[in-house]
C-alpha cells in the first residue's frame, strides 16, 4: 500500500518513470477487465488506453485510502460499458447487466453426467475457458475480479458500483449457468 | 439454519460454501448435507472444480503500443501547455521588470511634471485611485447586472480589502532596505538592458537611468 502510494505520489508529481510504471503495472489487469465486459480485444485496447489517460489526467481526485487498482477498475467498467452502449450491440446499463436474469437457474440444471464424462471435461481447459467466454460479459467481470484478481467482495462491488449483496448472488449465479452449461456439454459429448 | 436442509437451499449455499463467507455454523450444516446428498456432493465437486480452473483464466496480453500511446496523449498535451505557460510567464516577466525600470527611471521626472511634490505618495495614489475605480466599476456591476451582483460583490468587497495595501506601502517605501532593493533593482535592470541593446540615444531608458 505505502509502495502504491508512493507511486502515486510520484504520478503526481508528474514523474515519467512513475507514469510508465503504472501503466505497466495494471495494465494486464485493465485490459482484461475490458475484455471481459467488451468481449472484443480491440475495445479492449481501447477503453484500457482511454482509462489509463483518465486516470493519470485526474489522479489528484483520487483517494488514496482506497486501493488504486479497484479505483482503474471502477474507471475501466464504466468505459468498457460506455463502449458496447456506443457499439448499440444491445442496451445495457450496469443495473440492467446486474438484473438480468436467466430464469431459474436451479431447476435449468439438468442431471449430473457421469465421472467418465466429467473427467473428459476436466481435461479440456480450452473448451472450459471457451464456455466461460460465452457467458454473459457481466458475469465474465465478476468471475475475472474475484478468481484472476482475487478482490473481495466488497471491491468488487466497488469496482463494478453494485452493491455487495448483488455481487454475491451474481457470483453464485456465474457459477451456476457454467455449470449448467459444462453439464449440457458433457451430456451432449457423452450421447452416442 | 435448519438441520434438514432442502437440496435446493444447500445448492444455494455451496458457492458461498467454498468461498469462506458462510458462518461456521452454516457451513457445518451445508457441509453435513453435501457429504449426505450425491447431488449435492457432485454440485459441491464441480464449484470446487470450477474455482481452480476459473483462478487459471486465459488472460489477453495488453497491447504493445498501450503505454506509448497513453503517454503520448498525456504527457504531449502536458508539454505543449508547459512550454506554453512558460514562454508566457517569461514573457511577462520581461515586460513587467522593464516597465519597472522605466517607471522607476522616470519617477522623479514625471513627479514634478505633474506637481507631486513626493513620487512615493503619487505612487501610493495611484494605486489607491486604481483600487477606489475597481470598486466603483464593482459597485456599478453590482447595481446594474443581476446577474454578477455576489461576483461583483465579492470582487468589491476583495478591492476594499486591498485598499490598506497604499498605507501599508507607505509605510514599506521608506524603510532604506526598500530603497536599497529599488536602487538593486534599477542596476540590474540597467545591466540586463546594456547588455541586450545599448543603445547612445539620448532619450533612451539606459540614458535616464543614468541620469538617476
Amino acid at each position: 500500500m505505502s509502495e502504491e502510494r508512493d507511486l502515486v505520489r510520484r504520478c503526481l508529481a508528474r514523474e515519467e518513470r512513475a507514469y510508465r510504471e503504472l501503466i505497466r503495472r495494471y495494465q494486464t489487469p485493465v485490459v482484461n477487465l475490458a475484455w471481459r465486459i467488451t468481449g472484443n480485444p480491440e475495445d479492449a485496447a481501447e477503453v484500457a488506453q482511454e482509462t489509463f489517460i483518465r486516470v493519470l489526467r485526474s489522479l489528484h481526485t483520487y483517494d488514496p485510502e482506497r486501493p488504486l487498482k479497484t479505483w482503474l477498475f471502477k474507471i475501466a467498467a464504466n468505459l468498457a460499458l460506455d463502449a458496447i452502449r456506443r457499439r448499440k450491440r444491445r442496451p445495457v446499463s450496469i443495473q440492467d447487466l446486474f438484473d438480468e436474469d436467466e430464469g431459474p437457474l436451479l431447476e435449468a440444471v439438468e442431471p449430473s453426467p457421469g465421472p467418465e464424462a466429467l473427467l473428459q471435461i476436466q481435461r479440456s481447459v480450452e473448451r472450459f475457458d471457451e464456455l466461460v467466454s460465452e457467458m454473459p460479459e457481466h458475469y465474465q467481470a465478476i468471475l475475472y475480479l474475484r478468481y484472476r484478481e482475487d478482490l473481495a467482495y466488497e471491491e468488487i462491488a466497488e469496482a463494478l458500483d453494485i452493491p455487495l449483496g448483488t455481487v454475491k448472488v451474481r457470483l453464485h449465479r456465474a457459477h451456476e449457468i457454467l455449470r449448467r452449461k459444462l453439464t449440457a456439454r458433457g451430456a451432449r459429448g457423452t450421447k452416442p | 439454519m435448519k438441520e434438514n436442509l432442502s437440496c435446493e437451499a444447500c445448492e444455494r449455499e455451496l458457492v458461498a460454501l467454498i468461498e469462506g463467507t458462510l458462518t461456521p455454523s452454516v457451513a457445518r450444516v451445508v457441509e453435513s448435507h453435501a457429504a449426505s446428498c450425491a447431488s449435492c456432493g457432485v454440485a459441491l465437486e464441480d464449484f470446487r472444480r470450477q474455482t481452480l480452473r476459473l483462478r487459471h483464466m486465459p488472460l489477453l496480453p495488453a497491447p504493445a503500443f498501450l503505454e506509448e500511446r497513453v503517454l503520448r496523449e498525456v504527457l504531449g498535451a502536458r508539454g505543449f501547455l508547459t512550454a506554453g505557460w512558460q514562454r508566457f510567464g517569461a514573457a511577462l516577466g520581461v515586460a513587467s521588470f522593464a516597465l519597472t525600470v522605466v517607471l522607476l527611471a522616470n519617477l522623479t521626472r514625471l513627479a514634478n511634471a505633474l506637481g507631486i511634490p513626493d513620487p512615493f505618495v503619487w505612487i501610493v495614489s495611484a494605486i489607491d485611485h486604481s483600487i477606489s475605480a475597481v470598486t466603483a466599476g464593482s459597485k456599478w456591476l453590482a447595481s446594474e447586472i443581476a446577474f454578477y451582483v455576489p461576483l461583483a460583490r465579492q470582487l468589491w468587497l476583495a478591492t476594499q480589502s486591498l485598499r490598506t495595501l497604499p498605507r501599508a506601502a507607505i509605510v514599506l517605501l521608506r524603510t532604506p532596505e526598500v530603497q536599497v532593493a529599488g536602487a538593486l533593482l534599477i542596476t540590474l535592470g540597467f545591466a540586463l538592458y546594456v547588455l541586450l541593446k545599448p543603445s547612445r540615444h539620448e532619450r533612451s531608458v539606459g540614458h535616464v537611468c543614468l541620469s538617476l
